[in-house]
């Protein structure tokens, strides 16, 4: 999969080049509005993640040029304003998600991932991840072809795993994804706490692996080592 | 009240005063002047039939008429001379009529004669009456002239000044259009114009610039706390990190989701201050308060909290839909947040109300307090306690009245319109 990231603060495009790589992602990164009109010109790219602000022009200016060129690639606008008039223009003119700076890797990742499997043509949306397999259009679950019967939270956070597997992900990020701007709401370990082991304990009863591991005093890990 | 009507109303009051004291003067300066004149004209009648004595006697009796009466009397009486008032019937008028007498005696052929002169004033009800229909027919000219000059002056004179309050009124400072109030012939509304004018504009620059900067404040802040979390999002990829490590990043992600919640608080109170949420549309509260609690239903559930609702009377208002979420969801995270375990949240509405009430502990301060910004019942909670600030900054842009009461562990917000 083929990711351009363009973003002018270099801190930030490294974290995201660096956390993406590792996922059988190939990035590139492009820091200002000119080299970003060039690669996209050059090259065509499964999904770009576009800043709105850029020092030398406007991110969706970016947008608006891909669509012209009928461009396939998905789009994942990126903004330090959380203003509502962004958010709706950014969508109007053809992305396919927003996200508002300090955003988490992970839940970039997540997003990433769920723009990918809707831009498949051939309609096969699965996710699989060894023996469990999701249907994300209908919200199933699958061990062994099993169904697994999951409440909507457990739903989110697996997939939230899947898409972020082998990576160590924090709680704050998880009850970010989860809860949304109520996460600092409560006790947020408690309530993945909880969570996480009652979706252990259903995968491991329905013949699945034992795929999450605790990292200690920061968070979870689903997969890997 | 419009300024002309309540100038008019005064001037119609201190004229009625005027008028009042007037009549009173005119009456009583007329009163004297007649009563003087009629001296006068007595005093020379006195000197004509004096006159007329020593040349004509015979005609003494002659002149006799009902306003001269001359009587022979003894020479023993005593007459008591000079001026005297007194009132006698007129026939022709049938009623008592006030006269002036003038008494004098002569002596004519050895004989003593008592003269009275008579003449009659003004009755004192004529002139009363004369007055007042004088003054009152002016007071009413007058009044009715002045109506239709204020009626006028408001078409004409104070029309510049009525275009220049409409556009005043439909003028908003975070639109782009400056106010651009036009030139008028008349002095003191040109100089308001100009005024208003470099006024609005000056308004205007400082509304964009402070905006400008807030905005640049905020991408700025966010900036910096995005490289901070990224950078510990990788950081924890590594596995040979140690517990201390582990423990040290943990608060640092702690306290930059602290810092990023803050930066969103403060932004959206500004944006909300600055007025940029202005489009409104009727908005039914109830069917928010329903999407809210489904929204909040798990945090409900952990929290073993009962909601007892009786929502069934809709409360609808034009207001901004994000602004109605925005409040309904600081108000409802609340009763969620200060909770007890296994606590109650009641919801009530009515047309004009919404009343939130949920069980928690006693606060340590006055209820009022909290809607101050950064102030917060208890000062080691997380959260920066910018949500009742926001709560009251949405609720009286909107002409909403927010009341919060706290009783024997019960707290009750109020919103009314």
């Amino acid at each position: 999969m083929h990711i351009l990231i363009i973003e002018d603060e270099e801190g930030i495009a490294e974290s995201i080049h660096n956390y993406l790589s590792k996922n059988n992602f190939r990035c590139d990164i492009a820091f200002n509005f000119e080299q970003a009109m060039e690669k996209i010109n050059l090259y065509s790219y499964d999904c770009i993640m576009v800043d709105v602000m850029l020092p030398d022009g406007n991110g969706l200016e970016v947008v608006r040029e891909l669509k012209k060129k009928h461009s396939r690639s998905g789009v994942i606008i990126v903004s330090a304003n959380n203003a509502l008039d962004d958010r709706i223009k950014g969508l109007d003119i053809g992305a396919d998600d927003y996200l508002t700076k300090p955003f988490y890797l992970p839940e970039l990742s997540a997003r990433i991932n769920s723009i990918l499997r809707r831009r498949k043509f051939d309609g096969e949306q699965e996710v699989i991840f060894n023996e469990i397999r999701l249907l994300p259009e209908d919200r199933l679950v699958f061990v062994a072809d099993k169904i697994l019967d999951l409440t909507p939270k457990e739903y989110d956070l697996l997939l939230f795993f899947i898409s972020n597997h082998a990576r160590t992900l924090s709680r704050e990020a998880i009850a970010e994804h989860l809860l949304g701007d109520q996460a600092d709401m409560l006790d947020s370990f408690d309530f993945i706490y909880t969570h996480v082991k009652n979706l252990r304990k259903k995968i491991i009863t329905a013949g699945g692996g034992d795929y999450v591991h605790t990292v200690y005093a920061i968070g979870y890990r689903f997969g890997g080592k | 009240m419009k300024l002309l009507k309540r100038i008019s109303l005064y001037f119609i009051m201190f004229s009625a005063l005027v008028f009042v004291l007037g009549s009173i003067s005119t009456y009583l300066v007329l009163e004297t002047l007649i009563g003087e004149e009629v001296r006068e004209t007595l005093e020379s009648e006195k000197r004509m039939i004096l006159e007329q004595i020593k040349t004509d006697v015979n005609h003494l009796n002659f002149l006799s008429s009902g306003n001269l009466e001359i009587k022979q009397i003894p020479d023993s009486l005593q007459i008591q001379e000079g001026f005297a008032d007194t009132s006698l019937f007129v026939a022709e008028e049938h009623e008592r009529v006030p006269f002036r007498q003038l008494v004098f005696t002569s002596r004519i052929d050895d004989k003593n004669y008592r003269i009275t002169l008579r003449r009659s004033l003004i009755e004192k009800d004529d002139l009363v009456l004369g007055i007042t229909v004088m003054m009152m027919t002016i007071f009413v000219t007058m009044i009715l002239l002045l109506n239709g000059i204020n009626y006028w002056s408001d078409r004409r004179l104070w029309k510049p000044f009525y275009l220049t309050l409409n556009k005043l009124d439909t003028f908003k400072l975070n639109r782009q259009e400056t106010l651009n109030l036009p030139d008028e012939n008349i002095e003191e509304f040109n100089q308001l114009n100009r005024t208003l004018n470099t006024m609005a504009n000056k308004l205007q620059q400082d509304y964009f610039s402070l905006k400008e900067f807030s905005e640049n404040a905020a991408h700025e802040m966010q900036t910096p706390l995005a490289v901070i979390r990224s950078k510990l999002d990788v950081l924890i990829q590594d596995q040979k990190l140690s517990a201390g490590q582990m423990q040290t990043i943990h608060s640092l992600y702690h306290a930059v989701n602290r810092l990023a919640r803050l930066n969103q608080s403060l932004n959206l109170l500004t944006k909300i201050e600055n007025r940029e949420y202005h489009e409104k549309q009727s908005v039914d509260f109830c069917k928010l308060i329903e999407q809210q609690l489904q929204n909040l239903n798990e945090l409900i559930q952990i929290n073993k909290i009962k909601v007892i609702s009786r929502i069934g009377i809709p409360f609808v208002m034009e207001i901004n839909p994000f602004m109605a979420e925005t409040l309904l969801s600081n108000l409802l995270i609340n009763a969620v947040k200060h909770n007890k375990d296994q606590g109650f949240i009641e919801l009530e509405t009515t047309p004009k109300s919404i009343i939130i009430t949920n069980s928690g502990h006693a606060l340590k301060s006055g209820p009022q307090e909290l809607f101050a910004r950064f102030k917060k019942d208890n000062t080691s909670a997380d959260s920066p306690g910018l949500g009742l600030s926001i709560v009251q900054s949405i609720c009286s842009q909107n002409g909403l009245n927010v009341n919060y009461i706290c009783k024997d562990g019960r707290h009750t917000i109020k919103i009314w319109k």
